[in-house]
Order: structure tokens, then C-alpha cells, then sequence
């Protein structure tokens, strides 16, 4: 419930609100089989898609900008990601954050040359070898776009923890990808 | 962007495609109907969430209503009798903008007055300030051209100012006029024309329209229509004369308790000072 002075203030924004019905509409039985899969539960599922339409309004500056084959992609990964998320909260699953390492960093990604020479079928080989975590934090940093402290948030992690995983995605992608040019 | 970012990018849209593609290709037609009942039984709430979530906050709603209101006041001050010191008034009664011709120049229903406060003049037709916040000058119509104006009493709880207290009653106005003034200029020429309840209302050459409310109600302010305004005397009395933007001329004062009003669409002012200059007390049957 929004506040009354800014109740007084809010405008609604058709334009975006058109943009968002019409996703919710088009990719709607997409988004609860995705998050069925994962949650094995109508109401996790169904929850976990009005968590994705918030993550999804949130990004929807970058959304717009998207061809459709990339938008449904992002969609289904949102989705995806936000399940698993929630399975694993509900699940209580302890999840043991290796935070060793934290004073080297790593912010560089493998060399351009090396990626070029692993080629694009090389690079996506390496990225779904590296452990899950890693794979998506990648995914969410560079694919999804989300900032590290938006990463903590979803993850309910300190962003130190999402800067270390980060770190050691690129560190292992890297070593996979130098381990393929070395044969 | 680094090449090596551009990379990495083109990598994982393409795994996210693949996943997407595999996760819609593996629907089964039992998957879809699941999906879309649940779909269904979640729609409202997530149509909800949409709209709640995609309101955006903007100021001009309320700067939208800050402009509204200043020229609200702007009008208010720009009322402000400040120019006229010898009248006596210490508040301006606004006047009505009557339509053209219209049967019903005023709402049925009457609104409050605006007061506006003459923060200078100094009353020449009292000897002492008077310490009421409202005043309804009585004007009395006599024959004789120069009225004798008595002074208000100091402190008096009923502020009127009383001007001559003789009248002599001398028309008796157009067939079927009720009220108790009418002007004496043309008395012949004058027309009734159809009026609201509690009001006398008549027309002359389809040019002036003398209008007689039977009380001195508060009468609306239409201060945006008004384009320039001034205080004028009328057999002695203060009459606010208003021209509005499209070039009309009302002219208000109030005798007796009643509010009178002379509204000259295509007249000229110094015939509708004339006209209101000569009204008078109508003879009574």
C-alpha cells in the first residue's frame, strides 16, 4: 500500500503496464510450467512468477530493448532462477558459501583471444561445466544483468559472497577455457 | 563493452535459448492445460501486480495544482479595491458575470462571497473606521441628485452605512415587474425578461439587462472571466463596475438589503451608469 502523498503522485504508466500485460499474456503458461518444474507446487509456482514479473518490471527499461527469441530466454531464466531460489529457501537448504579468497578478487574475464580461440561452442562447453552456483551467477551478472547487490538480494547473501563467486566463475572459466587451448 | 564481455554474452544468450527452447519444447498438451489453469486462477492477482508496480511517481500532479491555485489567488488580489480611496468600503462584494440574456444570470444555490480586505483607503463617508468585517452600503434613490449621507455608527454591530433615508417613489417599472427598483432612463422602453425565482429581471434594447434579486445573497466570483474592474459611485452608493474579456460591463450595488445588477453586453458604460444612475424606488399599488 503505497503512502498517501505518494499514492497522490503516482501516475499510472500505460505504456509499461500494456508492455508488461502483454508478456504476462504471451509467455504467462511458459513462466508457471518453468516455475512448476522447479517448485513442484501450484502456489510456489504461482508465486514464483509474481516474483518474476517484479524482477521482470524492474528490468523493463532493458526488456524493451530485447528481440523476442532473447526476451522469452530471459523470461524462462528469470523464472528459472527465482524457483530455485525459492525451492531452496522453503527447503531450508543449507547452502555453505565459500567466502575463502575474498582479498583476491578477480574482476577480469578470460582474454578476448583466449575466448576467441575456444570459439562459441568452446565458451558455452566451459560455462555449463563450471559448478551451478558459478553458472549462475554468470548468467545473472552478464546475461541478466543484474548488479551484485541485486544478486545478494535474490540470493539473501552478502554482495561480498556474490563478488567472490563472481571472482572464482571467471577464475574457473578461464582455467577451462586455457585447459582447452592447451589440448 | 570489452570484447571479451560481448563474448561471454553471445555464450550465454544462446545456453539461456537453448534452455528456453528445450523448457517450451518439453510442454506436453498436459503441461499446457496445467499451466494455463493455473494461469488462469493466478491472472487477477498478477494483473494486480503489474499495475500497482508500473506506476511511476511524477511531481506535475502537484505543481499542476500549485499553478491552479496561485492563479486562483492571483485573481483574488488582482479584485483588491485599492484604487478608489473616497469609498468607504472595507470589503468588496464580487459580482456575478451574467450570460448573455441568460433567465438565470445566478446559481440557485448561492456561494460564499469573497471578502477582500482594502488594506489602505480610508472611509470618507465615515467618520470612524468601522471594525466589521463585512459592509452592504444601503443606497437610497431620491430625487434630488446630491443624497445626504449620514455617518455609520461607531462600533455598531449592523455595519450598513445609511445613506438619505428619503425616497420618493416615482415608476413603477415594465408591466409585471415585482421588484422595488427600476431604472427611471427609458422606463418606457424596458421589456421583463424571464427570470429565476427571487430575481426581477428586464431588458432594454436588447442592450442593458436590469436585474433585481430580492435579497442581497453572496453572489459567485468569476474572477478569470474579469478583465479589469473599478469602483464606481452610483447615486452616492459603491458599485462595482467589472468589464470582462470579451468587453462586457456589470455594474453591482446593493440598495436596501437587495442586490442590483445592470449587465450591458453591447452597451456602453457611460449609458449603463446613466441607466443605473437613475434608478429608483418603484411606486407601490
Amino acid at each position: 500500500m503505497l503512502p498517501l502523498p505518494l499514492l497522490l503522485l503516482a501516475i499510472d504508466n500505460d505504456s509499461d503496464r500494456t508492455f508488461m500485460e502483454n508478456i504476462y499474456a504471451q509467455y504467462g503458461k511458459l513462466m508457471y510450467h518453468q516455475a512448476r518444474l522447479i517448485c513442484r507446487s501450484d502456489a510456489d509456482a504461482q508465486d514464483t512468477v509474481s516474483d518474476a514479473l517484479l524482477a521482470l518490471i524492474k528490468k523493463i527499461s532493458l526488456l524493451r530493448e530485447m528481440p523476442c527469441n532473447k526476451l522469452k530466454s530471459y523470461i524462462v531464466i528469470t523464472v528459472k532462477h527465482l524457483a530455485i531460489d525459492r525451492y531452496r529457501r522453503l527447503k531450508k537448504e543449507d547452502v555453505s558459501w565459500d567466502e575463502e579468497g575474498i582479498d583476491s578478487v578477480d574482476d577480469t574475464l578470460p582474454d578476448a583471444r583466449l575466448m576467441e580461440n575456444a570459439g562459441m561452442e568452446g565458451i558455452k562447453e566451459a560455462i555449463l561445466s563450471l559448478p551451478e552456483r558459478e553458472k549462475d551467477v554468470l548468467m545473472m551478472r552478464y546475461f541478466r544483468s543484474l548488479s551484485e547487490e541485486e544478486i545478494a538480494t535474490s540470493w539473501q547473501v552478502r554482495p561480498v559472497t556474490v563478488r567472490v563467486t563472481l571472482s572464482r566463475a571467471r577464475q574457473h572459466l578461464k582455467t577451462l577455457l586455457q585447459e582447452r587451448r592447451d589440448g | 563493452m570489452r570484447k571479451e564481455e560481448q563474448l561471454l554474452q553471445r555464450a550465454l544468450e544462446s545456453i539461456a535459448w537453448e534452455e528456453a527452447r528445450q523448457t517450451e519444447l518439453g510442454m506436453t498438451f498436459s503441461d499446457m492445460q496445467k499451466a494455463k489453469a493455473m494461469q488462469d486462477a493466478h491472472k487477477k492477482q498478477a494483473l494486480s501486480l503489474i499495475r500497482r508496480h508500473t506506476r511511476t511517481f511524477s511531481p506535475l500532479p502537484l505543481l499542476r495544482t500549485a499553478a491552479i491555485l496561485a492563479v486562483i489567488v492571483g485573481g483574488v488580489l488582482l479584485l483588491r479595491p485599492v484604487s478608489d480611496p473616497r469609498l468607504p468600503l472595507q470589503t468588496a462584494t464580487a459580482i456575478p458575470l451574467q450570460p448573455y440574456f441568460s433567465a438565470s444570470p445566478l446559481p440557485a444555490t448561492p456561494s460564499p462571497i469573497v471578502h477582500t480586505p482594502l488594506p489602505t483607503s480610508t472611509p470618507v463617508y465615515t467618520q470612524e473606521p468601522t471594525t466589521s468585517p463585512t459592509l452592504s452600503p444601503v443606497v437610497a434613490i431620491s430625487a434630488t441628485p446630491s443624497p445626504t449621507i449620514a455617518p455609520l455608527p461607531t462600533n455598531a454591530p449592523a455595519p450598513s452605512p445609511t445613506l438619505s433615508p428619503t425616497l420618493i417613489p416615482l415608476s413603477a417599472g415594465p408591466e409585471g415587474w415585482s421588484g422595488a427598483y427600476f431604472p427611471h432612463h427609458q422606463a418606457e422602453s424596458w421589456q421583463m425578461q424571464e427570470a429565476e425565482m427571487g430575481e426581477n429581471s428586464a431588458v432594454l434594447d436588447d442592450n442593458y439587462v436590469f436585474t433585481e434579486y430580492l435579497s442581497s445573497a453572496p453572489l459567485p466570483t468569476l474572477a478569470a472571466d474579469i478583465a479589469s474592474y473599478r469602483y464606481v459611485s452610483v447615486g452616492g452608493a459603491p458599485a462595482l463596475l467589472t468589464e470582462d474579456k470579451a468587453g462586457r460591463y456589470t455594474l453591482t450595488w446593493d440598495v436596501e438589503g437587495r442586490t442590483l445588477s445592470l449587465f450591458a453586453p453591447d452597451g456602453r458604460e457611460d449609458t449603463l451608469l446613466q441607466i443605473a444612475n437613475s434608478v429608483e424606488k418603484v411606486e407601490l399599488e
